[in-house]
């Protein structure tokens, strides 16, 4: 593809003109770049490796990993994949290194035979509505929505993911915190649709329980 | 079904006109809603119920609708292109659904009583409860075996169902549906036959159709 | 003892996520969504799933990236290039 001349101070926007324009060395380009995927960057970096200021150095290395890569960059996949997949490499080779892995989870597991919801919550064989609600989850629509969307909300979500098993954590992540696409997801991790949507369910279910265990405390019966 | 025929049908709304599954919002009285995409791939298309399938279907609003384009019978519903409304069903509304909750509630324990001894006092008790004592009756009874237990059970729920549709009135649609559902079982554990539950079902819609004068 | 078959909450809760993601078929889907009518605990938990979405969407929304830094660095790869 013939290089486009663009005029200095406007940002390329299309992808391929993007890789171009980065390859000349164009700032605005670079700009744009961070722009587009420097927070998704960090917030993903800190489901890899939970420590705030490991987490920048891992993104910043990232970026040069990308200068240093974009002449080699092909095109295969997005961009966007392609700048994911050297972060998720630096930040998981960091996280070994950091002996970062939260205690609890295994590298690689995820969790087989887990159920979304403990079984206890459900009315056992010998009951009449066996396998139904014992104790049935509360109306979220009737909590005030600061409590509900607030900072501290927030901030729970935020720990229930740390404690996820990796492969939950990055699905999660990427589906759900990133917005990423199903397909997308599937192949910037290599896995298949019923996989990721595996680990999604998997991983949703848990920060949904951690939620209403934060949310029930001081509850009103 | 052949397409170009109008069709009339019934649709089950949540309040203000929303779609209970999509999250579409329906347009004024007699202006058409064209199935789109949907946000996501698997929805798309316009639902609406038969009488026959109101019974499953229960939400807060009820609307007389007209569909069009190709109709066709699909797993207890009618779907359709396109559809509007014509007319609110004005009749249903929370206290409505209480009182389909309590028709249910006072069959189950009719159908508990198919499973009780005559002359019993856990007979006695449950005959002459009305909706508000049969969730303390049913809850009170001894000496049952397993059998009549889960009998007196359903009843209970149900009764205890008719109560929860009446002090939140918000909450009506699931509990009138679910005493459907309920009071549908409850026949077939004690007739120990599954085919009560098309019985039932066929009791309910009449009723339904009866009170709502459709 | 008749054992009817339906849907029970606790095979729910194990099928939304495939149902979020359009992953049913026609069947399966009327029968998660006859399920939702009647049972309270499930609408509500379908709802405590959505709000657990909205949340995740919303984690680290505010989060600053350190732009000069990486514009020191980028203007230093640029530099070092041959």
């Amino acid at each position: 593809m013939q290089p486009v001349a663009i005029p200095s101070g406007r940002r390329p926007d299309n992808e391929d003109e993007l890789v171009a324009a980065l390859r000349r060395g164009d700032e605005a380009a670079f700009v744009e770049l961070v722009e587009r995927y420097g927070a998704m960057l960090l917030r993903l970096a800190r489901t890899f490796v939970r420590d705030q200021a490991v987490a920048e150095e891992v993104v910043q290395e990232t970026w040069l990993a990308v200068l240093n890569g974009i002449e080699r960059f092909e095109g295969r996949s997005s961009l966007k994949t392609w700048i994911f997949q050297i972060l998720s490499n630096r930040a998981k080779t960091r996280a070994i290194r950091e002996r970062r892995s939260a205690p609890f989870s295994t590298l690689g597991g995820d969790g087989a035979d887990e159920a979304a919801v403990d079984a206890d919550r459900f009315r056992d064989e010998s009951h009449r509505w066996a396998g139904h609600w014992a104790a049935a989850p509360a109306d979220w629509t009737q909590l005030p929505e600061e409590r509900l969307l607030g900072q501290e909300t927030l901030a729970r979500v935020n720990e229930a993911i740390q404690t996820l098993p990796p492969r939950q954590a990055e699905v999660l992540a990427l589906r759900d915190v990133e917005g990423w696409e199903p397909a997308e997801v599937c192949a910037a991790l290599g896995i298949s649709d019923g996989n990721q949507r595996i680990l999604l369910h998997r991983a949703r279910a848990k920060v949904r329980a951690a939620l209403e265990h934060y949310l029930s405390e001081g509850a009103a019966a | 079904m052949a397409g170009g025929a109008a069709v009339i049908a019934y649709k089950f709304l949540r309040a203000g006109r929303v779609g209970p599954f999509s999250g579409v919002s329906w347009p004024a009285v007699g202006e058409w809603l064209t199935a789109t995409g949907g946000k996501r791939a698997c929805e798309g298309r316009v639902h609406a119920c038969r009488v026959e399938d109101l019974l499953d279907w229960m939400d807060e609003e009820l609307w007389r609708v007209e569909l069009d384009g190709d109709v066709v019978v699909d797993r207890g519903k009618l779907i359709a292109d396109r559809g509007r409304l014509l007319a609110r069903v004005d009749v249903w509304d929370a206290a409505f659904m209480a009182r389909f909750a309590e028709a249910c509630a006072l069959r189950a324990r009719d159908v508990a009583l198919m499973a009780l001894a005559p002359g019993s006092s856990a007979h006695a008790a449950l005959a002459c409860a009305d909706a508000s004592e049969l969730a303390d009756a049913c809850g009170r009874l001894e000496d049952l075996d397993a059998r009549e237990e889960r009998a007196a059970g359903y009843a209970g729920d149900a009764a205890r169902h008719v109560l929860g549709a009446r002090a939140e009135p918000r909450t009506a649609p699931t509990h009138a549906a679910v005493n459907g559902f309920i009071v549908a079982h409850a026949a077939a554990f004690a007739r120990d036959d599954a085919g009560a539950i098309t019985d039932e079902r066929a009791r309910q819609v009449a009723w339904l159709v009866r009170e709502l004068r459709l | 003892m008749s054992a009817v078959d339906h849907l029970t909450c606790q095979e729910f809760v194990e099928v939304l996520t495939d149902y979020l993601e359009c992953a049913l078929d026609a069947d399966e889907r009327a029968e998660i969504e006859r399920h939702i009518v009647i049972c309270r605990g499930c609408t509500n938990y379908v709802e405590q799933t959505r709000a657990t979405i909205e949340l995740l969407g919303r984690v680290g929304a505010e989060d600053d990236v350190d732009g000069d830094g990486l514009l020191a660095t980028f203007r230093e790869w640029r530099a070092g290039r041959p």
